[in-house]
């Protein structure tokens, strides 16, 4: 049982607390809403991923080498990824509500009985921030994407990770504090356009059990601990809809609100943590797309010449440390700070920081979701000749007797460049409209608001260009690194 | 009873894994040398000529073989490139070819022989404008 005063609540929040009234409500749409709360409704989704993710494993270890023809790395690196930011652009956290990982944590409870708590000190982002930052590191490092091997022991160890902490604790830290897909999907649903909410804050007022997050002797409650009648973000929630199965009033609604509502509602807690997330996910975006263009290749080179290194995880520390972590946090503050000073206003600076940090979601989001969506267009469809593939080694040819291996892009060539611009540029255009109306809704002088916004639009500017220069180059898929000399 | 599922389950696909054609010893030919050569030899993306050349232990050249060439970005989701050839001369065969983008690529050339072994071999290559390309077989 968790008493409510644990549960965390945004105490410098003196706003309204954000309830968008359940003008489309998914959990009551017919058919679909009523497989939602059924009991094994979840199960129904992460079965399907289960079996997927075994398969991933199985080819991962015993099929072809090369990552184009095995369905690990097709599907890890293509389909995954393509698929996860469609779905948290259209609907919401879908991946975290059908995540495989979790299955077993029915037998981890057995093992855990009464587990410990999370340490306190632990309860926020920074692990997830610093595996995050590990996870784009090894993924450059270690080549995943062209490694069918290394993607399956990716799965292997998510499933270990999960049932380990699963087994230790009490509750399920993994998906809040960990997991670093958790936490690139919390942040990104922050401009989904679903989100769980109370359909009538009074019921949840003058309820005796909060079943939603305390459960109830036949449904598990919130698994990340948030309280419906509170939640003003989809940050940590896992779409999971436990809240919704263990209310004995019927009183909770998948909610549709305009995308990134919650970004100017002042609604954040003003934490390091959570603004740090943001713009690291931020930054990482524009990385893991920079290590895919020439002039990646030719910093590589030029820093080796330079410090005499030619060792490549070295150089990679360097680059990726540099853009993941440095540049986020000394950009962020002296953003901050600039916009402190230019608006006379005392706060403090995390107070500052976290003020205009939701605005660069927006653009964040955009700018994974045109290079994710760069590789889903070039090869969805070679998931058919990879399965036919897999099924004829099997010999099976249930899809035919030959893989049709010409199968790979979705979309026509000439589309993608401009579909990409054309992503980045709304991503940039909805980040400055966040930005003005967070101006305008915390600075009543206009010219202190546009002030206090300047340095933001400067970093917003920045993140745009970079990634737009970036996308108007070649890319190139290189798992080498190519010294002179 | 959820051991024997458990253990039943590692054992079938261990199975599995050993039935696979893949997994079955496919190069019948261990004897025959297999190179590849490129021209241009730093080439960038645009169409190249792959100029491969088969010979036997005696370094006699080996002709009228069939030759299957498909080359592969070392990133998943991309197009192949495929190619074939049945006529070479000197065990010189030379095949149009084209690079779709700049990368890494592994070429799998699969030569069948005129007695009918089959021999498969793997060069890892990268293309760029700027650098000379890598060859390994």
């Amino acid at each position: 049982m968790i008493p409510l005063q644990d549960i965390a609540v945004a105490k410098e929040n003196k706003a309204p607390i954000y309830r968008p009234q359940p003008r489309f409500d998914l959990l009551h749409m017919p058919l679909l809403g009523r497989w939602l709360r059924w009991r094994w409704g979840r199960l129904l989704f992460q079965i399907p991923l289960l079996l997927l993710a075994l398969l991933m494993i199985y080819d991962g270890f015993t099929g072809p080498k090369i990552a184009a023809q095995n369905v690990a790395t097709v599907t890890a690196w293509v389909h995954y990824r393509g698929l996860v930011m469609l779905a948290l652009l259209l609907v919401g956290n879908l991946f975290c509500m059908s995540c495989p990982f979790t299955l077993p944590r029915t037998i981890a409870h057995r093992l855990s009985g009464n587990g410990r708590r999370w340490p306190q000190a632990l309860r926020n982002k920074w692990v997830a921030i610093a595996v995050l930052v590990l996870f784009f590191f090894l993924y450059e490092w270690l080549d995943l994407w062209a490694s069918p091997w290394l993607t399956a022991w990716v799965i292997v160890g998510y499933f270990l990770a999960a049932f380990v902490l699963e087994a230790i604790f009490a509750e399920s830290p993994f998906c809040k504090y960990v997991c670093p897909l958790g936490a690139f999907n919390f942040v990104s649903s922050t401009v989904s356009p679903f989100q769980i909410t109370a359909r009538d804050t009074e019921t949840c007022r003058t309820c005796p059990g909060k079943e939603c997050v305390n459960g109830s002797p036949q449904v598990l409650g919130c698994g990340t601990e948030l309280f419906v009648p509170q939640m003003h973000s989809n940050m940590d929630c896992i779409f999971c809809l436990d809240c919704a199965r263990a209310c004995p009033y019927d009183n909770v609604a998948l909610a549709a609100r305009p995308p990134g509502e919650e970004l100017t509602q002042g609604v954040w807690p003003r934490r390091w943590d959570q603004a740090f997330l943001v713009l690291v996910f931020a930054f990482a975006g524009v990385s893991n797309a920079f290590g895919m263009v020439p002039p990646f290749y030719a910093l590589e080179q030029w820093l080796s010449a330079r410090l005499h290194i030619t060792n490549e995880g070295v150089l990679l520390l360097i680059i990726f440390g540099m853009i993941n972590v440095l540049l986020p946090v000394s950009v962020g503050l002296g953003a901050a700070w600039l916009s402190r000073r230019l608006s006379q206003k005392r706060e403090p600076l995390r107070v500052a920081l976290s003020r205009y940090t939701p605005a660069v979601m927006p653009l964040a989001f955009a700018i994974w979701l045109a290079h994710y969506g760069f590789h889903f267009a070039t090869g969805a469809l070679a998931i058919i000749p990879v399965m036919q593939n897999f099924l004829l080694d099997h010999r099976l040819n249930w899809l035919g007797t030959t893989p049709g291996w010409s199968l790979a892009a979705l979309l026509p060539g000439s589309w993608l460049l401009p579909l990409q611009l054309l992503i980045v540029l709304v991503g940039f255009g909805g980040s400055l409209m966040v930005a003005g109306e967070i101006s305008r809704r915390d600075f009543a002088d206009r010219r202190t608001a546009t002030l206090s916004l300047l340095p933001w639009v400067l970093v917003l500017l920045g993140l745009a260009v970079a990634a737009l220069a970036m996308f108007n180059l070649p890319m190139e898929m290189r798992g080498t690194l190519q010294l002179n000399g | 009873m959820k051991h024997i599922i458990l253990a039943s389950l590692i054992v079938l696909s261990l199975l599995l894994g050993s039935c696979r054609r893949s997994t079955q010893p496919n190069d019948e030919a261990a004897n025959v040398n297999m190179a590849l050569a490129v021209r241009p030899p730093a080439p960038a993306v645009g169409p190249a000529t792959l100029l491969i050349t088969l010979t036997d232990t005696a370094d006699d050249p080996i002709n009228g073989a069939v030759l299957e060439i498909r080359g592969d970005m070392v990133h998943a989701g991309m197009e192949p490139v495929l190619a074939s050839v049945d006529a070479g001369q000197n065990g010189i065969y030379e095949v149009p070819f084209e690079w779709t983008m700049a990368g890494d690529w592994i070429v799998t050339v699969t030569a069948s022989l005129p007695d009918g072994r089959t021999v498969t071999r793997e060069f890892d290559l990268t293309v760029s404008g700027e650098m000379n390309m890598e060859m390994e077989p």
